[in-house]
């Protein structure tokens, strides 16, 4: 018991590495399933690669984001300035809910948007004119992802 | 700054006539000569006329070849075409002369004949590879490859697995037939190369033996000599091919001096197919023919000094309300570039309005808001204006560049607003390197540095508001242009009754908010049930469609939330910026903060400006466009010239 009211700092980390480890792994995943579509585009025609590439990369974001909040968390903890901090399990509770929505959000919406790009990347080989339309459909997606770094960002502002 | 008012043309002209004719339509390249589809259909038409044939295959079949070559030639000749391509400007008589066009079609040709005898060469080239492949194992033995069986022995080659013990095979063997002999030539990881000869008479007792451990026996088709002869024989004919190969290369570099030249050619077949495209819309009867299309009302008068020089019957009407008339939108230079973001969403309808200079200024804005950093602005200003400058870019490309440099002004404005600068690096690259907190900075340093007029980091709420404020402006000023068409269309009274009546609800809301009571309130409502029906026939209908029509203030709070996203995106620009400073002064060292700030604010940069262009354009087309626009135009495409190498100059008649 005096375990589990003393464990805030250990809290806290759990939250910041749920942060950038959700939000890389969608990342990995949607940009691996984008890679897919692109693989098989190019094989058909090697032109394409370059537009292919772009709309792979689109995904990639939500890990960038992940990471930015792991790093702004530690810090709002001040692991920066003279190592492992001591905290209450009711500090360690409120920066593991901070490091929530980039972590769920991060990887939901990097992986609707991995299907998306693939999608995209499908647009491209049929109609390469028009893959700037598949990379506007991509980028409708990441927007949640934005508004869950700011969720995170402003919380961490706020706590500490 | 309008959509381009077009008249129909209808002409009937002499068939005798008929390429002179396009040539000069192709020469003004202002009329689009449209599918007769209603002809097509029409019975007294099709006993009279029967569409034109064309050339079009031709063409298509020539321009492949050319470009088929300058693939050739991007290859061998190891030039690349860079970001952009360098447009050489021509002259239109030089561009048309249809000598110089065949003197082209002539070197592609060579061209292509060369690239077929070089792959016929690589094929050559791989099936003798693999037929000295297969001859190699053998090349250890002195016996002539063709050697067959004699009368009274059998010669024979063959293969064994590799795993095969050969002592105790031969021992086997010469238990059934004892003049049997196994040589073994050589081995390797798969197979066992061996010579095996004995008496006929013993042929298939040893046989038998030698099946039943897996030998099999190797013939060899049309070769003479031993293996070593022809193994030497086809590395001579490998070396012809590979110096014929090597000549051919050489020469194929060489004919890189002709790229130019075969970019006009394939410039001149593009045109030559625009002209053979339009050619099947024709319809004739052997002696005359006749085509119908667009033409815009300014270019009447060249287009009838044209006509007039041919014997040729021609009338212009108005469009009716049914046709589909394409759409063209004229606006001065500095705002053409605001159509590239009009085109991605839809073009107006021919009834409805221009967007571009209504959108140009919103959009700008919105991208500097949601940007806002005076360090980003000026690198993508810079870059757009250099690139204008120094490549010339057209059409797409030119119009992205030259928004780029607009783009670039409202990012430098809206950051000294917000009092960003590389995010916050001033406060952070004093404070940890040069010691100075903000209260000891230099006066204006200390002024910029807190937010002249806005902070979002610190003060998110209040950039909220202000975004949202900025989308009320927006919204009621696309009701205002809603109102204006209402006016222009000559009905006055729809445009009202669709924006009035919501203006009295949101006002009535007001009211209630501020504690005047509810009376505002309830009669905006008995208003919008009274008129958002008035399409419906029944008074039922009426009634109905207007109860409904109050469920559309979900949609407004919608459009109106969705401002909040200005604020979003600059946060987001701002946060990554920050944290990129924060990043780069946690080494210590003067050097690690500069290489972590051009790698971070570089890649932020990037991230960050498609988004932001994206969200900016949503917004018109979402929120703004919902209040006026009527989309579905068709892009007017005349029969005119549309290169994609060179520029022509055109003559002034």
């Amino acid at each position: 018991m005096e375990f589990l009211a003393n464990c805030g700092t250990q809290v806290a980390f759990i939250g910041s590495v749920l942060a950038v480890g959700l939000a890389c792994s969608g990342s990995g995943k949607g940009v691996g399933i984008a890679g897919e579509a692109a693989a098989g585009v190019v094989s058909e025609n090697p032109a394409h690669f370059a537009k292919c590439l772009i709309l792979q990369l689109l995904p990639g974001t939500q890990g960038l984001y992940g990471l930015v909040v792991w790093f702004f968390a530690l810090y709002r903890m001040g692991m920066f300035s003279g190592g492992v901090p001591e905290m209450t399990i009711g500090q360690g509770l409120a920066y593991f809910a901070a490091c929530l929505p980039i972590g769920i959000g991060g990887y939901i919406t990097a992986v609707g948007q991995g299907r998306c790009a693939a999608a995209g990347i499908a647009l491209t080989a049929k109609r390469p004119e028009e893959s700037s339309k598949g990379i506007l459909m991509a980028i409708m997606v990441e927007f949640y992802a934005i508004l869950c770094l700011l969720a995170s960002f402003l919380m961490l502002v706020f706590i500490g | 700054m309008s959509i381009v008012k077009m008249k129909r043309i209808r002409a009937v002209a002499l068939a005798a006539e008929r390429d002179g004719l396009l040539a000069d339509l192709l020469h003004l390249g202002c009329v689009e000569v449209t599918e007769p589809e209603a002809k097509l259909s029409d019975p007294n038409w099709m006993t009279l006329m029967s569409r034109e044939s064309s050339d079009l295959t031709d063409m298509k079949t020539k321009s492949t070849a050319v470009n088929a070559a300058l693939e050739t030639l991007r290859k061998y000749a190891q030039l690349s075409n860079g970001l952009f391509i360098k447009r050489e400007d021509i002259p239109e008589e030089e561009f048309l002369r249809d000598e110089a066009m065949r003197e082209r079609l002539k070197i592609a040709e060579e061209i292509n004949q060369k690239t077929a005898k070089l792959s016929q060469l690589q094929t050559q080239e791989n099936r003798l590879a693999a037929q000295r492949a297969s001859l190699q194992p053998w090349s250890a033995t002195d016996l002539p490859l063709e050697t067959g069986s004699t009368q009274c022995v059998k010669i024979c080659f063959g293969v064994l697995p590799a795993g095969t013990d050969l002592a105790a095979l031969s021992a086997e063997v010469a238990g059934a037939a004892p003049t049997a002999q196994l040589t073994e030539i050589s081995a390797d990881n798969e197979q066992r190369h061996l010579l095996f000869y004995c008496h006929k008479a013993e042929e298939e007792a040893a046989m038998t033996v030698l099946k039943a451990r897996l030998f099999s026996v190797v013939t060899f088709k049309d070769i003479n000599g031993t293996a070593a002869e022809n193994i030497a024989r086809i590395d001579a004919r490998i070396k012809e091919i590979a110096q014929a190969q090597e000549n051919l290369t050489a020469e194929l570099a060489g004919m890189g001096q002709y790229r130019e030249t075969l970019f006009v050619c394939a410039d001149r077949l593009a045109q030559e197919s625009a002209k053979q495209a339009a050619r099947e819309r024709l319809l004739t009867n052997g002696t005359v023919f006749f085509f119908e299309g667009w033409v815009p009302e300014k270019a009447l008068n060249a287009l009838s000094k044209v006509l007039n020089r041919y014997s040729c019957a021609w009338e212009v009407t108005d469009p009716t309300e049914e046709d589909a008339v394409p759409t063209k939108l004229e606006n001065p230079a500095y705002m053409k570039c605001i159509n590239m973001v009009t085109e991605m969403y839809s073009l107006p309808g021919y009834h409805g309005i221009d967007p571009n200079p209504l959108i140009f200024w919103f959009f700008i804005f919105f991208f500097g808001f949601m940007f806002a950093d005076v360090g980003y602005g000026i690198i993508i200003f810079l870059i757009s204006f250099l690139i204008t400058r120094k490549f010339k870019p057209k059409k797409t490309i030119g119009y992205m560049f030259q928004l780029g440099q607009y783009l670039g002004i409202t990012t430098f404005l809206c950051g000294i607003a917000i009092g960003g600068f590389f995010g916050d690096v001033i406060t952070v690259f004093s404070e940890n390197f040069l010691g100075l907190t903000q209260s000891e900075l230099p006066g204006f340093l200390q002024w910029f540095t807190s937010g002249p007029l806005l902070n979002p980091l610190n003060d998110p709420m209040t950039v909220l508001v202000v975004s949202l404020c900025i989308g009320v402006v927006q919204l009621v000023f696309g009701q205002c242009v809603r109102i204006y068409m209402g006016f222009r269309d000559g009905e006055p009274l729809e445009g009202i009754l669709d924006v009035v009546p919501w203006w009295i609800f949101f006002a009535g809301i007001g009211a209630m908010a501020l504690g005047h009571g509810k009376g505002l309130f309830l009669a905006a409502i008995l208003i919008l049930v009274a008129t958002q029906g008035r399409s419906k026939n029944s008074i039922v209908g009426k009634v109905l469609s207007g109860v409904g029509s109050l469920y559309n203030v979900t949609s407004w709070l919608s459009d109106f939330l969705s401002y909040c996203r200005l604020m979003a995106l600059m946060l987001a620009t701002s946060v990554i910026a920050s944290v990129v400073n924060l990043l780069g002064s946690l080494p210590g060292l003067v050097i690690a903060f500069f290489i972590i700030f051009a790698i971070g604010h570089t890649f932020n940069i990037g991230v960050n400006i498609i988004g932001t262009y994206v969200h900016a354009a949503r917004l018109q087309y979402l929120e703004f466009f919902s209040k006026f626009y009527v989309d579905g135009g068709i892009p007017f495409r005349p029969l005119a010239y549309d290169t994609k190498y060179v520029d022509i100059i055109q003559e002034e008649e």
